[in-house]
């Protein structure tokens, strides 16, 4: 029945095709220099029968259809020369075109995106696009570039705290966001409890963040997608880049396999914090072990121009330990096969067969015999995405299959140890779900983007379900066999986005959307940690779901050297997940029990000013906004502030390029503090000072206020392939101390009065970091 | 687990206090609530005085000085019908003389301040012998500090619940101490205690130091108590859990508790 909706949707949008003679060009935009295929390039064709335009797809392709004719085909992508070309339209034409990198704009570019008056037209709203060479010029904590840092000086995001990776997306928790490596979600983006994020950017071709409006295409979390492509690697010539930082190292090796046929990639970073541990004046930090590494790669092989393959993998460990005592490793694993099949010249297929894995270790050492703890989640994904290009259409449609296995936690012990070897019943589920979308342009005013997600999920047996009330007690037991489906949820998540064009300038877009989310995590922290649970949708746990309306003016000025735009959203949030006051939420069996559901909203302006071209580059960023949260058994059931709830955040990024060699840039950071509970009373209990608390998430943290200054010296020119630079930075130039968290406690030495402690993580750091390239 | 929290924190802010990490006492803008009753009730299972104390709860801002609640009518009855009622030896402070709770037995306290009435339910568990208490170095990074280690073997056919209370030389370690049988139910268990000063650091233990350990077998709701309050304990708003209040055995919102438990000292010095 699906399918036959669908074959008579397509046949609806092609009828007009029969009309008029009509022809496609399509093909595969690429870089000159390292043969990478250009994703977002914008393709334009114009001549006295008419105009089409378009963009090429994650996989640098196009397709664009129009009447019999001769045109002059544009291709633009910032950062390259134009490629300008006549080409006759007689029959359907199939156009690969490689595009040299730009010597004429050789300044920095912030862009959005490089289809001119992409801001404007395009009808996707809620969209950031991270150019990776920005990231060389952003200030960031110990000069170590990051991915996930950057976004947070974005609109709408907002960080964990100071430092960290975590990031919350208009309202949404931080398990909220919909991470994917090379379509591989990462359960895990953290390095080192957060101060570093998993993805080392020399790896990073593209990073695409939606917040709202999301395409059919994703599903799975409520808040945000955070789409990250990996290089593919150089298929033309070999190249060695790396980089000598602080605190860590990186270095990556690509290079054609078989020429203009196959290339590989590897990039790998590692830290040696504990070199600086061992460094340390602090005799306690000495000989404890904290690092991490991480290693990307990917290959690709093209059959012919009809059939790609690309094979691509992440690996990531973090090492923490103290001597003797304490040992937490943990990392994400994630591999990723894909098959790029063009049917014809409007029908591109991609299969993507993915796998992935989390897992973490917790070990105690103890005199008495060791123990340890282990949890993992792992997937298996099995992906069809189909992107058909009509006139004024394009659909994309798939299916998507996903099989996870949750193991919440393996306790082992040595024989002589305190702990017993147990192990909790490993979890599993499937979610199947089938998407269809059209972006169809009406007229040169008005293009709706539209379309719905199907999405179930099962979970699945064998296992012993308990059913709990709402305080915590079993009511029901049932035993599942292998395969059997203990519970199914199915929802409908209807997408819907449209832009009106007022003129070149001008634009309006308003959108909807509904997402769902059936993998939960319980963390104990504020921005997630390390060992943190997931838990799936279950006899208790229904899925969660938030629906998001917003509306937007977009702007451009000066020929797109300006982007202006304000968005303004209202977000609410069904089925929300708390845990109860001292729940325990690792290597407990019955964590489902310790659980509170309630609802949340959230509504925002977030206003965006963006200098894209010239010597001076950057934006303003700033969001108003309100996070709330409700649950039955909190706060006497009334609403109260989400902790992340921040009315004001203000973000300015600034980056003047003096000349070929010099590049300056700075950001500003400004935001309300977190929402936290002060006590209102104390007593004593235990002969301890114990403090009363009344109204959740009443308090203010004290604003956070910071700027960051970086410079960057290219080496000189002499004509050699090597290529060096230096990037030096100052992290918190005005040393100032931000809050990171507030402690009650007595005075030492006075017991008879209390006093409140402010603990600051970073007071002025400075770094410095030696590029190569060759 | 928690322990493993306190070490990741540890490590966490010793690694970035070694770069610049800073503390300061701040004002902070706190709210004030009226005064509440607060019940800290134990009834142990050792012949003496039994003490139960209420006072009231301050603002924040006031200095730590609690007004007793006096003329209460305060009584503990048992599952047998047994009632005990306890007079009022000091402002705040209610004693029954020669009174010990026999274990296995359930205990009710019921408190009556003015029109107010609380009252408050708990099991004696059985008592699990405490062996031993001993010192142990462990090092942290190349420094090395003395904590104490109580010595019992938990009884594998009940769970059971666990609060110690530790003196240095008569002061108190400035920490809450409790723990369950949930991850080593009918082991012999070795219980890591960590001294700690009023300043959130080691307390240091030096040759001569008196020791004394008392451990308590408590009910599910106490131990649920003292656990929640642990988690709490320093992990102030910003870092740890959110502060809540913890989970009181009492009703009528009292704070505190009331516990009937076993209990046992040991006591060593130092060398």
């Amino acid at each position: 029945m699906k399918l036959k909706l669908l074959l008579l949707l397509l046949s609806l949008f092609t009828f007009s095709a029969f009309a008029q003679k009509r022809y496609t060009i399509s093909g595969t935009i690429r870089d000159a220099a390292t043969g990478e295929t250009l994703i977002g390039a914008s393709v334009k064709i114009q001549g006295a029968n008419g105009q089409a335009g378009t963009a090429t797809n994650t996989y640098g392709f196009y397709s664009l259809t129009a009447a019999e004719g001769t045109y002059t085909l544009t291709i633009t992508y910032v950062n390259y020369q134009n490629v300008s070309r006549a080409i006759s339209l007689t029959q359907s034409l199939q156009l690969n075109q490689e595009m040299k990198p730009g010597a004429e704009l050789n300044e920095v570019v912030v862009r959005a995106s490089d289809r001119k008056n992409e801001n404007v037209r395009s009808p996707q709203m809620g969209v950031n696009r991270l150019d990776m060479k920005l990231l060389d010029n952003v200030p960031v904590l110990f000069g170590e570039k990051d991915v996930l840092k950057t976004i947070q000086l974005l609109p709408g995001v907002k960080s964990g705290g100071e430092g960290t990776t975590g990031f919350f997306v208009r309202g949404g928790a931080a398990d909220q966001n919909l991470i994917l490596l090379d379509e591989a979600t990462v359960y895990n983006s953290s390095h080192l409890l957060g101060f570093f994020s998993t993805f080392n950017a020399d790896a990073i071709k593209d990073v695409n963040l939606y917040k709202g409006g999301m395409p059919a295409q994703y599903g799975g979390r409520l808040s945000s997608v955070l789409d990250v492509t990996m290089n593919d690697g150089n298929n033309k010539q070999f190249g060695v880049q790396g980089g000598l930082g602080l605190i860590a190292s990186r270095i990556k090796v690509e290079g054609p396999l078989v020429k203009d046929k196959s290339s590989f990639m590897i990039s790998a970073r590692r830290t040696y914090i504990d070199l600086l541990l061992k460094a340390s004046p602090d005799s306690s930090l000495k000989g404890n072990t904290l690092n991490f590494y991480d290693l990307n790669a990917k290959f690709n092989y093209k059959f012919n121009d009809r059939n790609t393959i690309y094979a691509s993998g992440y690996f990531g460990q973090d090492n923490i330990g103290i001597k003797n005592l304490f040992d937490n490793d943990w990392g994400n694993t994630t591999a990723t096969v894909r098959f790029n099949h063009i049917f014809n010249n409007k029908l591109f297929s991609n299969t993507s067969l993915i796998y992935n894995k989390y897992n973490f270790t917790v070990k105690l050492l103890r005199d008495a015999g060791n123990f340890g703890i282990t949890s993992l989640i792992r997937d298996y994904n099995l992906k069809e995405d189909l992107q058909y290009f009509s006139n004024n259409h394009t659909i994309r449609f798939g299916v998507q299959g996903t099989h996870h296995r949750i193991a919440p936690s393996e306790v082992s012990a040595d024989e002589n140890s305190s702990y017993n070897t147990q192990s909790i019943e490993n979890r599993y589920g499937a979610e199947l779900s089938g998407y269809v979308s059209d972006e169809w342009n009406l007229n040169n005013r008005l293009t709706l983007l539209y379309g719905v997600r199907l999405s179930s999920f099962f979970l699945l047996g064998p296992g012993t379900f308990n059913t709990y009330n709402t305080g915590g007690d079993v009511i029901s037991t049932q035993q599942y066999g292998s395969g059997k489906v203990a519970r199914s949820y199915f929802n409908p998540e209807p997408r819907f986005s449209a832009s009106y064009t007022i003129n070149e300038q001008n634009s309006v877009k308003a959108s909807y959307n509904r997402n769902t989310q059936n993998i939960h995590i319980l963390s104990n922290f504020n921005s997630g940690s390390p060992t943190d649970q997931y838990v799936m949708s279950s006899n208790n746990i229904k899925p969660e779901i938030a629906d998001q309306v917003a509306l937007g003016y977009f702007r451009n000025e000066q020929d797109n050297t300006y982007e202006l735009s304000g968005e303004v959203y209202y977000k609410w949030l069904q089925r929300q997940i708390e845990y109860k006051n001292g729940a325990r939420l690792i290597a407990n069996a019955e964590v489902e029990s310790e659980l509170l559901f309630g609802s949340g909203r959230a509504y925002g302006l977030e206003v965006y000013a963006k200098k894209r071209t010239g010597r001076l580059t950057g934006w303003i960023s700033y969001t108003l906004s309100r996070t709330e949260r409700k649950f039955a058994g909190l706060n006497n059931g009334n609403y109260f502030p989400a902790r992340y709830d921040r009315t004001h955040d203000v973000a300015l990024v600034g980056i003047y390029k003096l000349n070929n060699r010099w590049t300056f840039s700075a950001n500003y950071i400004y935001n309300t503090g977190n929402a936290v509970t002060y006590p209102a009373g104390k007593y004593q209990i235990g002969g301890l000072t114990t403090f009363y608390y009344t109204e959740r998430n009443a308090n203010r943290m004290p604003y956070t206020s910071r700027l960051d200054l970086s410079a960057t010296l290219e080496g000189k020119n002499t004509g050699s392939r090597f290529h060096s630079s230096w990037s030096f930075g100052l992290y918190n130039a005005l040393n100032r101390k931000n809050p990171y968290s507030i402690d009650f406690q007595d005075v030492p030495g006075d017991p008879t009065r209390t006093e409140a402690v402010q603990t600051s993580l970073f007071g002025v750091i400075p770094s410095i970091t030696w590029n190569f390239k060759f | 687990m928690s322990i493993t929290k306190y070490y990741l924190v540890i490590l966490a802010v010793g690694f970035i206090a070694s770069l610049s990490a800073c503390q300061k006492v701040i004002d902070v803008k706190a709210n004030t609530s009226p005064s509440q009753i607060v019940i800290e009730g134990d009834l142990t299972d050792v012949r003496g005085i039994q003490y139960i104390k209420i006072n009231q709860s301050v603002a924040y801002t006031e200095t730590n000085t609690y007004p007793a609640v006096t003329g209460a009518d305060v009584r503990i009855t048992d599952n047998l019908g047994n009632t005990w009622k306890f007079s009022e030896t000091q402002p705040g402070l209610y004693a029954f003389n020669n009174l010990r709770g026999i274990a296995g037995r359930t205990y009710t306290l019921n408190v009556k301040n003015g029109e107010q009435s609380y009252i408050a339910v708990s099991a004696m568990p059985a008592r699990v012998p405490l062996d031993s208490i001993h010192i142990r170095d462990i090092t942290f990074g190349n420094d090395t500090h003395k904590i104490i280690v109580a010595y019992y073997n938990d009884p594998k056919d009940i769970a059971n619940q666990y609060r110690y209370v530790m003196r240095i030389n008569g002061v108190l370690s400035r920490s809450i101490y409790a723990d369950d049988d949930r991850l080593t139910n009918g082991n012999a268990i070795q219980e890591n205690l960590y001294p700690q000063n009023d300043d959130n650091d080691f307390l240091d233990i030096n040759p001569g130091d008196q020791i004394e350990v008392e451990m308590q077998c408590i009910d599910k709701d106490v131990f649920k108590y003292w656990y929640t309050l642990r988690q709490q304990y320093r992990g102030g708003p910003g870092g740890g859990t959110a502060p809540g209040n913890p989970p009181s055995n009492i009703s009528n919102h009292a704070l505190g508790y009331f516990s009937a438990h076993t209990t046992q000292t040991k006591k060593i010095i130092a060398k």
